[in-house]
């Protein structure tokens, strides 16, 4: 029956489908079958995207500040409400105004913060949007499996446009994957991308904190950043999201309310040639303190760090980003190894096996927003010295009305001042007592003597709050139980301090001596001990969840971690070897598992063989101030693949695994992006970027270039796709065009030099193609270069119209909306079957726009100059032709005077005279005519003309569009020599 | 037996852990297919418009430092040397060649109002055929930044609109552009990113837009008009044409201007309105509350006054201030508009404002 009726399903889907080929068909006409196939693929694809934004624009929310004006953008990530933005959106604000895209507002609280990873975890109030009380969410992804090229959608609220909160929807590729960004602030410690995701989907000021979302639908990453020019806060191409990945590590901690802190080995380690044996490169700890944790654990300066966590580290680079995703306190294990003299050798591989330390990243943002920051102790005698001053004035001043807290629709009789009785003192006449109350001035001193009382309390609480605490939580029939086993290690004292909260009526006890609120508040003369007792509320949420409804069973928090994509916390229940797992929320009864402690607070190894799901769940996990044998278990390459192959203990679970996206971009561009160079040449000067792109024409090791100013002789570096750096010398250089020739020498590296077609091709707008270069520099050592996708906008020649400043190539270029940056120029634009189409220019600046635009050298004009530096005679030929086709130019007369002012602006090229017997006069241009175009060079003012005119040499005929009158005209032109 | 018992595994596992409820399409799982069907379809498209895409270019004109019509008065800021946009007063000025699309077969083409802010003495129209003719301006739209010209021509081909309600988030469009004056218009790809921007005027794309392109339109993969690209910015001012090349870029929808075609094609000028209200943004609604109003205007002489409660304009319920914003900046100056609102002694009461 179940299974017939899932048949059933995927036969009315798959014709759904169908029918709608044929519907599209029909509609895309009488064309080739091919053109029509394309089509109709595309109309279905497009469908199938506006479908998925459709689903996905409800969880996109505007996260605004109440007091301020800007603001960024959220995704709700759970039914319960939770919101993930950027810690930069969020910055010290407690509460901030969200809109969703139904276009009202609501109120969210700021929960956890990591300052650190720039992300901020927020809470909305309330109930959800959707009608069974839940929240529309997006559902989280792993940025691990991103492949280059696969679509990107980013979402959020740029320029805040939205006004309906309805969000902002672009679209991109995956341009790199494992980017490193610095961060900001002292030392660089705020606000740090170690990992992140380089997309070319636009993103601008006001995205932040939006979510990304890969083909599938499912959210990779929160963007935060954009690179940007000197045009100022808008996007230029490269955007970078903080991975989901990194993200994850950090989701306990920030559902507990912390303020996240970043793991560091305290240690610097560099990329460098390997200064004991010589001729490869390896990663160093060059900089470490004797008091570092890695110090401690054995690691010295000079060290080699081979493997982390289980993985070759290549560069420090990949050192740094895998450190990065992870919190304090997270057990990591370097492989590292020393050189001895006296063997002449490395050692043996040793493992240090230690928690990361703490990274501060300085920020002062209060950790616990809800919750008085009890570490601010006011000065109590001083408040108490003035409350006793003011008590003292107040008791002999006679009060006035302005005195008195009137209630609402209180009318003040006529004649008051009679009313109240001469030398009132304080006292309210009988007459309004109960009704009326004097406003308060401040805090008398019995509050100021209560509170002193209980921060002294809290003090105490708090502090041992920081020794080894392992709180109870237990629910009975909707009362809140909260049982506190305090550990104090300096007292050697162990002891139980539980609170019950019944609606309103709060117990404590302690010792054996138990507090009723209830009780209190019929005993006269204790209500300093029934105010302590209700403050004490404020000490719960330290121990207890703020949204949970009770938590069955007895159980404390172990740690957290994140499997298969699902939040994980690990709790343990009360006896020995019982242990639960909480996925997404559901809670997991491990049957049958090997467990593992040691006794340090190491690594806690569960390997589980059969999991049950039980009938109860858990809703949060318990907020701490500080944790016990806090773990967090890397999930890189753990579930769904042999944990053992590994080299790290993971969880196997049984559940779907996600869709991943697919490969077959990523497997398209490689052998492009190989075959794109990293160049690094002379630098220093202001405006002037040391940096490029090259592209492998040979393999006895020719690189292509664009001619820069930074190819200094003896300055130039290659980076080839392995990482190897190779000394580059300039071959040859050809200025009319603008490009440089640079020769390495490979060595052992492998060379993938790519076809520099010679025939002229026609390459139509629209064509869709990859532009690859090393924008930013972002690529360093063997990662790729970024890619950017975009199509061919139009083909045109490049003194022509575009009116270019300072770009020495003269001839027919490809416009591409695929974004050129700083560091591109040199690289390559290829179509999607591989082809080379040009090669990229720098940004250059049309002054007929006024805007940058991105050009590419079409490759068959490369072909020349490319085969005379390899050696190829035939085609080398062309290139000396084409050089020797420059004309003979001189001043040319064509007997036409403009009406010119001569004023500082030129005006529009009208004609005043035409000379008797002149080429003008025999093409039949008259007086008041205006001339806008010689052959397509556009002329709008005399200026221009006489411009144009020196692209000619006397004896070339020209065609001149003229406007006479209200018509449009053409004549040709034979230009003659000047006498 | 164990045939069934598997499936009845395989369906409970389906169960048990759940369908998720966004399966994903597998159309969208081929990402190298779908770019691959683009690039053939994208060129198709553009070579079908290039009939209907014309170049605009501007001759003569006077640079005025501060602009005339509805701009925003400020200090004139000196324009940057060196690399970057040329500005003036605060605006990246164009200097001559836009884009332009026909609209109707007598010779009537729609452009932007970006080339008209030097107030050129000469306006020429070139045909993709060649053929060249000089225009006139007739009327224009300043809240949504078109102006329409006039030229001296018959039977030209006029593009297929797409109405609004057919659009979709996420549709591919290509912004067409022939300032360049090639033999095929340039284009520059993006989805369709917002709908509803700028007061509910223009629609948002994240294809490149800059001079290259202002005046052309946007089309789908079927090669049918949805707008025109318009440098705009959320006040409403050119300023809009700071965000070339960002990937935020406007158009205003083509089937949404028919009910103005025949007043621009008198010449009318439409202009921006104003109320004369500014919104208290720490309301959170329903209905936006007013800060403070400016005397004479419309809505002083209306009768409303700080503390007041707009409800509705036009019958259509506000939501936030921000929204009444956007109800107000969908009409044009001259608009007679029914406000309903809510005094702060709870007096409910109905007024109509010209704005």
């Amino acid at each position: 029956m179940k299974i017939g009726s899932i048949l059933a399903l995927s036969l009315v889907s798959v014709l759904g489908v169908v029918g709608e080929c044929f519907a599209l068909q029909q509609e895309a006409g009488n064309e080739s079958g091919e053109e029509s196939d394309a089509l109709t693929y595309a109309l279905l694809a497009q469908k199938a995207r506006t479908e998925l934004v459709a689903r996905l624009a409800p969880t996109v929310c505007a996260v605004m500040s109440l007091e301020r004006a800007g603001g960024g953008s959220g995704v709700i990530i759970s039914p319960k409400g939770w919101i993930l933005t950027n810690y930069h959106v969020a910055t010290k604000s407690k509460v901030m105004k969200i809109g969703l895209p139904d276009g009202n507002f609501y109120i969210a609280d700021v929960i956890g913060v990591d300052p650190g990873g720039d992300i901020a975890l927020l809470a909305l109030r309330g109930k959800g949007t959707n009608p069974d009380g839940t929240w529309p969410h997006a559902r989280l992804g792993n940025s691990d499996h991103l492949k280059l090229g696969g679509f990107v959608y980013a979402m959020g609220n740029p320029f805040l446009l939205a006004t309906d909160f309805k969000p902002t929807v672009t679209i991109g590729i995956v341009s790199g994957i494992h980017r490193f960004q610095k961060g900001t602030g002292p030392n660089g410690r705020m606000l740090m991308y170690p990992d992140c995701i380089q997309v070319d989907a636009p993103i601008n000021p006001g995205n932040s904190g939006g979510p990304l979302f890969d083909e599938n639908g499912l959210l990779v990453g929160i963007n935060g950043r954009i690179t940007i020019r000197d045009r100022g806060r808008v996007n230029t191409g490269a955007g970078f999201a903080v991975s989901i990945q990194q993200i994850k590590g950090f989701l306990p901690d920030l559902l507990a309310g912390k303020h996240c802190e970043h793991g560091t080995t305290d240690m610097s380690a560099w990329t460098m040639e390997d200064p004991n044996m010589g001729g490869r490169r390896g990663v160093f700890a060059q900089a470490l303190f004797e008091d570092s944790v890695a110090w401690r654990h054995g690691i010295r300066l000079g060290d080699e760090i081979v493997t982390f966590n289980g993985r070759k580290v290549r560069t420090a680079n990949q050192l740094g980003k895998w450190t990065g995703r992870l919190p304090a306190g997270f057990v990591v294990d370097i492989g590292y190894r020393r050189f001895s003299e006296g063997h002449r050798n490395y050692g043996p591989i040793r493992h240090a096996r230690f928690p990361l330390a703490a990274l501060p990243t300085g920020s002062q943002r209060n950790p616990r927003p809800n919750v008085p920051d009890f570490s601010k102790k006011p000065d109590f005698s001083k408040l108490l010295k003035a409350a006793k001053e003011r008590e003292e004035r107040e008791k002999n001043r006679r009060l006035a009305l302005s005195d008195l807290l009137l209630p609402k629709g209180f009318k003040v009789p006529k004649g008051w001042k009679k009313a109240l009785p001469k030398g009132w003192r304080g006292k309210i006449p009988r007459k309004y007592r109960g009704k009326v109350k004097v406003k308060k001035t401040g805090p008398s001193t019995k509050e100021l003597e209560r509170d002193r009382g209980l921060y002294q309390y809290m003090d105490g609480v708090v502090s041992w709050l920081r020794g080894k605490v392992e709180p109870h939580l237990v629910a009975e029939k909707g009362k809140r139980i909260v049982r506190v086993m305090v550990h104090v290690p300096s007292r050697k004292d162990r002891f139980e301090r539980s609170w019950i909260l019944d609606g309103k009526r709060i117990q404590r006890s302690f010792r054996g001596k138990t507090l009723d609120s209830e009780a209190l508040a019929k005993q006269k003369d204790r209500g300093d001990e029934l105010v302590t007792l209700q403050r004490e509320r404020l000490l719960l949420p330290l121990l207890d969840p703020s949204r949970s409804e009770g938590i069955p069973g007895d159980l404390y928090v172990e740690g957290g971690a994140y499997v298969a994509g699902a939040p994980v916390w690990v709790l343990a229940l009360r006896g020995p070897g019982k242990r639960a797992l909480y996925i997404d929320g559901k809670r997991f009864i491990p049957v049958g598992c090997r467990y593992r402690s040691p006794a340090d607070g190491g690594l806690v190894e569960v390997v589980v063989n059969k999991w049950v799901r039980a009938k109860d769940s858990l809703l949060y996990p318990v907020r701490l101030e500080k944790r016990i044998d806090k773990v967090l278990v890397e999930t890189w390459e753990a579930v769904g693949d042999d944990p053992a192959a590994s080299g790290f203990p993971g969880f196997k679970l049984r559940e779907d695994p996600l869709p991943r996206p697919s490969t077959a971009m990523e497997e398209h561009m490689v052998p492009l992006l190989d075959a794109v160079v990293k160049i690094v040449g002379a630098s220093g000067l202001k405006g002037i970027e040391g940096y490029g792109s090259g592209l492998v024409v040979s393999k006895k090791g020719f690189i292509l270039t664009w001619d820069h100013i930074m190819l200094q002789p003896g300055q130039v570096r290659v980076v080839l796709a392995d990482g190897s750096i190779h000394e580059a010398r300039i071959y040859r250089r050809a200025e009319e065009l603008g490009l440089a020739m640079l020769k390495i020498d490979p060595g052992k590296s492998n060379l993938h030099p790519i076809a520099i077609p010679g025939k002229k091709r026609f390459l139509p707008p629209g064509t869709v193609v990859w532009s690859m270069g090393n924008a930013f520099k972002l690529a360093e050592f063997d990662e790729r270069v970024t890619v950017v996708e975009g199509v061919i906008s139009g083909s045109i020649r490049s003194d022509l119209r575009l009116n270019l400043r300072k770009f020495p190539y003269k001839g027919r270029v490809y416009l591409t909306d695929a974004p050129s940056n700083p560091g591109t120029q040199g690289g390559g634009l290829f179509t999607l079957d591989g082809k080379l189409v040009g090669m990229l220019t720098p940004l250059v600046e049309s002054r007929e726009t006024n805007t940058q635009l991105s050009l590419v050298i079409p490759a068959e004009n490369l072909a020349p100059f490319v085969a005379l530096c390899l050696g190829d005679r035939s085609l080398a030929k062309n290139l000396a032709a084409q050089s020797l086709k420059a004309k003979a130019k001189g001043p040319v007369y064509t007997g036409i005077k403009l009406f010119d002012t001569g004023r500082r602006r030129s005006p529009p090229a009208y004609v005043d005279r035409v000379f008797p017997d002149s080429p003008a006069q025999r093409a039949g241009i008259r007086p008041d005519d205006m001339i806008v175009r010689v052959n397509d060079y556009p002329v709008r003012t005399c200026a221009e003309f006489r411009r144009a005119l020196r692209a000619f040499g006397p004896g070339e005929s020209i065609d001149l569009t003229l406007k006479r009158g209200v018509r449009v005209t053409k004549v040709s032109l034979v230009l003659e020599a000047k006498k | 037996m164990k045939t069934i018992q598997l499936l009845r595994g395989l369906s409970f596992c389906v169960f048990a852990t759940g369908v998720p409820a966004q399966t994903p399409s597998p159309l969208l799982s081929h990402p190298l297919k779908e770019v691959r069907s683009l690039s053939r379809v994208i060129p198709r498209v553009v070579a079908q418009s290039s009939p209907w895409v014309v170049t605009v270019e501007t001759f003569g004109g006077v640079r005025r430092s501060t602009l005339g019509g509805s701009q925003r008065p400020g200090r004139p800021k000196k324009p940057k040397k060196g690399l970057g946009p040329l500005k003036l007063a605060g605006f990246l000025q164009a200097q001559g060649t836009s884009t332009g699309i026909i609209v109707g077969r007598e010779g009537w083409i729609l452009t932007t109002r970006f080339v008209l802010n030097f107030h050129p003495t000469t306006i020429l129209v070139s045909l993709a055929d060649g053929r060249k003719f000089t225009a006139k301006k007739m009327g224009e739209d300043q809240g949504r930044g078109i102006a329409l010209l006039k030229v001296a021509a018959k039977d030209l081909p006029v593009p297929e609109m797409v109405p609004s309600n057919k659009m979709r988030v996420g549709q591919w469009v290509f912004a067409l552009g022939r300032s360049f004056g090639p033999k095929l218009p340039t284009v520059h790809a993006g989805i369709l990113s917002g709908l509803g921007r700028i007061h509910g005027k223009a629609i948002q794309c994240d294809a490149n837009t800059s001079p290259a392109n202002y005046g052309g339109p946007l089309v789908d993969l079927k090669g049918r008009a949805l707008a025109i690209v318009v440098p705009l910015s959320p006040n409403g001012d050119m300023a809009g044409a700071d965000w070339y090349d960002s990937g935020i870029g406007f158009g205003v929808p083509l089937h949404d201007l028919a009910p103005i075609l025949a007043e621009l094609k008198k010449g009318r000028i439409f202009e921006r309105p104003f109320l004369g209200v500014r919104m208290d943004p720490m309301f959170l609604g329903p209905g936006g509350r007013i800060l403070s109003v400016l005397k004479d205007s419309p809505a002083w002489q209306a009768g409303l006054s700080k503390g007041d409660i707009l409800l509705a304009v036009n019958g259509i319920k506000a939501r936030n201030g921000m929204h009444v914003q956007d109800l107000i900046g969908y009409h044009s100056k001259g608009d007679f508009v029914p406000l309903e609102f809510k005094k702060k002694d709870g007096v409910k009461g109905r007024v109509l404002v010209e704005l």
